[in-house]
């Protein structure tokens, strides 16, 4: 049995390891979106090329809402359920353009919010 | 990366038995010259299982926003249905797997033909290759990037390793806990999977409501933070799961855990009266 304790002892460290491969940085600025039924808010925001961001994604709308970055925009796939607040870390591209987020409700409202890279 | 870690490692691991089997079996009764035919098969099966985990990829892409989340979410039912199955069929199998490879290798080489060998190789390889295929692609929904990819090499890796030494003829190598133990992990990352399936349905606006939702742990473990995420993809974490999601979670788990750890399942191998052939023995290669 002694074998099978090294070898999944050596799993479990490996996975640890994997686990613990990255910290979150506190000192980011924060950006609020709120959802609501209707709509996302703001449907724009300004961003320095490279910055690195946190967004406090509030949901007020009575349904679970989907966030996630478009055309190529590096932001995670989120579902905020309703009446939670979630938060998504993004870092700004190094070069100005603007990136685009849509906030929707699976097959009902949509916003598309502009991240303006400057 | 753990997730995609696991599954190759598991996958892998019995992969390698089968090769091994073979191999270790061709050697015993003097037929080395066909080594080629059971790695052209293992290169067939794998070819063939990298074309289909491609096409999967590719056709996610290309269809569009609801469509792919409807065809996620269904992927990973199907994926958490073989799984399970797999699970079970391995510990069934696992007594009487050597015997019967050997038993299909005599059939192939009394034809004589070289294809045999080949085929016998790709198809015993192939179905676990297409498991892996479906696994890995269904669990990509929730991780992803040259982490997930590394995951994978690692664990073939380590899969590979095994393998040699099962060829060596180490007999010690703790083959049966290893299938239970990765068989329990399996179970547990398909009830994640499975938990999580509803949420690609919502997302493609087939299932309108998710029900209630108990509680949220956000603030003690976020479903964002690394740890959030590395919790979501092995034990499918969530920090506000809904009704539905806890009634699959633990509606599968529980009983399929029970059933995997305690229904006798093992086919007793018919053995001659006296000899004392354990368990171990009967996984060796080329006995």
């Amino acid at each position: 049995m002694s074998q099978v304790a090294i070898l999944f002892g050596a799993v479990a460290a490996s996975l640890s390891l994997f686990a613990a491969c990255g910290g979150d940085d506190a000192d980011r600025r924060v950006i609020q979106i709120t959802q609501t039924n209707e709509a996302c808010t703001p449907d724009a925001v300004d961003l320095t090329a490279g910055e690195k961001v946190k967004f406090e994604i509030k949901n007020e709308s009575s349904k679970d809402k989907e966030i996630e970055g478009i055309e190529g925009t590096k932001l995670d796939e989120l579902l905020v359920p309703a009446g939670k607040t979630r938060t998504l870390n993004y870092t700004a591209p190094g070069k100005a353009g603007v990136q685009k987020v849509k906030c929707y409700i699976p097959g009902g409202a949509t916003t598309i919010i502009s991240l303006n890279v400057r | 990366m753990g997730f995609s870690f696991l599954v190759c490692l598991r996958e892998g691991v019995e992969m390698a038995l089968i090769v091994a089997i073979l191999l270790g079996y061709l050697r015993t009764i003097g037929q080395k010259q066909h080594f080629p035919a059971v790695w052209m098969g293992v290169g067939v099966a794998a070819a063939v299982c990298i074309a289909i985990g491609a096409g999967l990829e590719i056709a996610s892409r290309e269809l569009d926003g609801r469509v792919v989340e409807a065809f996620e979410g269904f992927t990973m039912i199907f994926a958490v249905v073989i799984l399970t199955g797999m699970a079970f069929w391995m510990k069934k199998q696992a007594r009487g797997m050597s015997r019967e490879l050997r038993a299909h290798v005599d059939q192939a080489l009394s034809r004589g033909s070289v294809a045999a060998v080949v085929l016998l190789a790709a198809t015993s390889v192939g179905r676990e290759g297409l498991e892996t295929a479906l696994f890995l692609f269904a669990g990509s929904q929730n991780a992803g990037g040259a982490n997930y990819i590394l995951g994978g090499v690692l664990g073939f890796a380590v899969a590979a390793a095994i393998g040699v030494m099962i060829y060596a003829g180490s007999n010690r190598l703790p083959l049966k806990a290893f299938f239970q133990v990765s068989g329990v992990m399996v179970i547990v990352l398909a009830a994640g999977m499975l938990a999580n399936s509803p949420v690609k349905l919502y997302e493609a606006g087939l299932i309108d409501d998710l029900g209630s939702r108990p509680w949220d742990t956000e603030s003690f473990i976020s479903i964002t933070s690394h740890t959030g995420k590395f919790l979501h993809t092995l034990l499918g974490y969530d920090s506000a799961p809904s009704m539905l999601q806890l009634t699959l979670y633990w509606g599968y788990a529980v009983p399929v855990l029970l059933a995997f750890l305690f229904l006798p399942l093992g086919r007793r191998p018919r053995r001659p009266a006296g000899s004392a052939v354990t368990h171990e023995t009967t996984l060796a290669p080329g006995r």
